[in-house]
């Protein structure tokens, strides 16, 4: 199988080109060959018509090429001013000029019409701030053509806007830019043109106008998904989570909410708002100095996780990669690792048990693999993540909180999981969705609420929570 | 598609421990073609009677590590559980009593280990770095650097008994492999040990009380080695506070070799078993084949290099598939 194939696409100096596809249509490797990472089989590159091959990443940029990659490459304990003038000379001789490097990074960024400490060391920066250092490095390397690969996956809502702006700038000033994301909101609202990409092979190019993000989607899927329909809800059924006064110093302050059964709950909020640790400090993980949780009217005892798993609570964490999947084990081990107790006959774990309930909750949520013992790392993004909640659904839970459960999850395992969350909701769980996709929050939310500076600080119905209602109320200003 | 990516694994892991077997059989098959004594019963007995000290501490030593840790102590630990048995075999002589305060004192010693691990947060590497020389320094200040000896008949039959021609030893070392092969495999124990080696987070998160098992870990590590440190002096009547030196590293080699990925989560003891009783077999050839002393130890680092170089280079592989 080809991991591309034959696909041809232009990027024009002065535009942004959108590239989009599910996991494995291809996106980055296509981006690995226009960075130079990547040598094709076939085809040819060319730079203003002239034809080049790259000997490797280095050599493309030589030639103005850079490629922003979604995962961070900076040097984490190097200043922001290092990382943006690497692989320049900055030395006057063999000594550094560090008031003349830190005023070139200055008006790097000053172009960009950003603010970032220069003489801060990179891992002390915000995600954003990482990524505007990559983007002023390309810069200050005079490239003529950039590609950015998910730039804004780790972003909050805010931020994402900021940097979306910092492409238009590039293109403006005559840069060709190229978006690769799976957030279609933003390729419709910045590209000038987009491509779509699937299982390797270019469905198309259109001019973003002719686009929208249905049509894209029945692109990159091959096929029309179903609207996910919101269903009514009764406002008196039990409270299933009942959070009063939660308050840990510095992280949350005096934080009250409900979930109703059969109800979805969206939290909204920048980073280090304090709306993942709000769902550690529910879960037990993060104990808190004060304040009442309780579930189905039985309060939990604070900072113990298995207290609050007892109770039927359940939480999937952000990053499944650092905090969810064992990455040496296989699919099966990875669905039992919460219920291991349960699956235990005197000191040994039941093998069958353990299998007949992997093989059911992979069913259940369409997981695609080669079978239950396959490990766990070869599997796609999304469906590692349908393995995460499996975990957690495996622990029947009446309270499920899930913190961005589908970053970095292709559009046809999303919508997938999401209307895996509005079954359980329907099934009478409480569910507590925290994501920093808004599109997601609003159309799966039956209430949004707004978390800033570690308080909750604004609440919509479904229906008054518009992007930007919501965005002004996490950042605390208008936007404009 | 690629078919089945778990399989591949699955064959690699087989093929460590095939690899190790075949050249163990392929050593004797050679040392013994020049020297037929090598592989003749009584010689291949008394080899894996010299392995018994690491054998039994790699598999502590494998529990630590795939759970995510490291334990240098047990050189130490193994020298003062002998001090400890011997001081009792010595002045008492009941060898039950011997044995089982050679035990317990290593598994007390271990727990030292992991309280200071799991409750201080305190590096591993850096722990057992530690009371690797505290444990030391208080046994040579306890027997005065004097070495111990006239122990008592009655203990040292124990280590010098043999069932079926085989020293008494050798079995029980084979009994820890087996015990602790199936546990791994079959217990839930054994899965959290694995889990946490891969990613302690997410275990920690799944509600499951990592410290507790790694702790634990520790405890075995101490244990396994009070029962090499007991049986050790039964089969040699003396012991000076500074033997066991550098056992450490012979342990830790054995347990790479054996196809334990020093970053935790995975390995087996199958593999650690075969590699510890190859790497005697290794050193006590080349002794056999005349090769100096010096170089022997150059020989078996070389052995260890490459070991663990086969296993990244695969792993990298893997990655690169997926």
């Amino acid at each position: 199988m080809r991991a591309l194939d034959n696909v041809s696409i232009e990027l024009a100096a002065g535009e942004i080109h959108g590239i989009v596809g599910e996991n494995g249509a291809g996106k980055s490797t296509l981006v690995e060959i226009i960075g130079g990472a990547i040598h094709p089989d076939r085809g040819t590159i060319e730079l203003t018509g002239v034809p080049f091959t790259f000997s490797g990443p280095s050599d493309a940029r030589a030639r103005g090429i850079a490629v922003v990659h979604q995962e961070f490459h900076s040097l984490l304990h190097l200043s922001a001013t290092e990382n943006v003038l690497l692989g320049s000379r900055i030395t006057s001789g063999a000594i550094v000029n560090w008031p003349r490097a830190h005023a070139e990074a200055e008006s790097v960024f000053r172009e960009l019409g950003v603010e970032v400490d220069v003489r801060a060391p990179m891992r002390s920066l915000k995600p954003a701030q990482r990524k505007f250092t990559e983007i002023a490095n390309a810069l200050y390397g005079a490239a003529s053509v950039i590609l950015l690969d998910e730039p804004t996956a780790a972003l909050d809502p805010d931020d994402s806007d900021r940097l979306l702006r910092v492409m238009r700038l590039l293109a403006e000033r005559g840069l060709a830019v190229g978006f690769v994301s799976h957030r279609l909101e933003e390729v419709i609202r910045i590209t000038d043109q987009v491509t779509v990409l699937r299982d390797g092979h270019k469905v198309g190019t259109w001019p973003t106008r002719d686009a929208s993000v249905s049509i894209l989607i029945k692109h990159m899927v091959g096929r029309e998904l179903e609207k996910i329909e919101p269903q009514t809800k009764d406002p008196n059924a039990a409270v299933a989570l009942d959070v009063s006064g939660a308050t840990l110093k510095g992280v949350l302050d005096d934080v009250s909410l409900q979930v109703r059964s059969g109800e979805v709950v969206g939290i909204c909020g920048l980073l280090g708002s304090g709306r993942s640790e709000l769902a550690r400090a529910i879960f037990g993980a993060l104990p808190i100095d004060a304040g009442r949780i309780s579930v189905f009217g039985s309060d939990l005892p604070l900072g113990s996780t298995s207290h609050a798993m007892a109770a039927g609570v359940a939480f999937v964490p952000p990053n499944r990669k650092e905090d969810g999947l064992i990455g040496t084990m296989d699919v099966q081990k990875n669905v039992t690792l919460a219920v291991l107790r349960r699956l235990r006959r005197r000191l040994l774990v039941d093998r069958k048990k353990e299998q007949a309930m992997s093989l059911e909750f992979v069913k259940r949520l369409r997981v695609v693999t080669t079978g239950i013992d396959q490990p766990i790392e070869t599997l796609s993004g999304g469906n590692q993540q349908k393995v995460l909640i499996a975990r957690w659904l495996a622990t029947e839970p009446r309270v499920l909180i899930v913190d961005e459960p589908t970053q970095g999850v292709d559009v046809g395992a999303k919508f997938e999981i999401h209307q895996l969350i509005n079954e359980l909701a329907e099934g009478g769980m409480g569910v507590l969705l925290i994501s920093s996709d808004l599109p997601e929050l609003l159309t799966m939310s039956d209430r949004v609420l707004v978390m800033r500076s570690g308080r909750l600080s604004g609440e919509f119905c479904r229906g008054e929570a518009t992007q930007e209602a919501v965005i002004s109320a996490a950042a605390g200003h208008c936007l404009t | 598609m690629m078919a089945g990516p778990g399989s591949k694994i699955k064959d690699t892991v087989v093929r460590r421990e095939t690899l190790l077997a075949l050249l163990l059989v392929l050593t004797f098959v050679l040392v013994g073609l020049q020297y037929p004594r090598f592989a003749g019963f009584s010689n291949i007995t008394n080899l894996l009677w010299d392995t018994v000290p690491v054998g039994i501490i790699s598999v502590g030593m494998a529990l630590v590590i795939i759970g995510g840790g490291i334990d240098i102590s047990v050189g130490a630990i193994f020298v003062a559980s002998a001090i400890m048995a011997g001081l009792v075999a010595r002045d008492i002589g009941n060898p039950v009593l011997a044995a089982l305060t050679g035990i317990i004192g290593g598994a007390v010693l271990g727990s030292i280990n992991g309280g200071l691990i799991t409750k201080f947060k305190i590096p591993p590497i850096v722990a057992t770095l530690a009371t690797m020389s505290l444990f030391r320094g208080v046994m040579t200040e306890l027997t005065k650097s004097q070495i111990i000896d006239h122990l008592q008949g009655s203990f040292m039959a124990i280590g010098r008994s043999k069932s079926l021609g085989v020293p008494t030893p050798v079995w029980v070392m084979f009994a820890v492999f087996i015990i602790a092969a199936l546990a791994l495999r079959f217990t839930g124990f054994g899965r959290v040990i694995y889990s946490v080696g891969g990613n302690e987070r997410a275990v920690r998160l799944s509600g499951i009380k990592v410290e507790r098992y790694q702790a634990l870990t520790y405890v075995i590590s101490g244990a396994l080695a009070g029962i090499a440190g007991s049986l050790a002096v039964a089969r040699t009547g003396t012991v000076t506070p500074v033997a066991g030196t550098g056992l450490e590293l012979l342990v830790i080699g054995a347990v790479v070799v054996g196809g334990t990925s020093i970053f935790g989560g995975q390995g087996t003891i199958l593999g650690v078993a075969l590699a510890a009783i190859l790497l005697q077999t290794i050193r006590s050839a080349l002794v056999v084949v005349g090769i100096d002393a010096a170089w022997q130890e150059a020989i078996v680092g070389v052995i260890i290099i490459t070991a663990v170089s086969i296993f990244v280079i695969g792993q990298r592989r893997r990655e690169r598939m997926v």
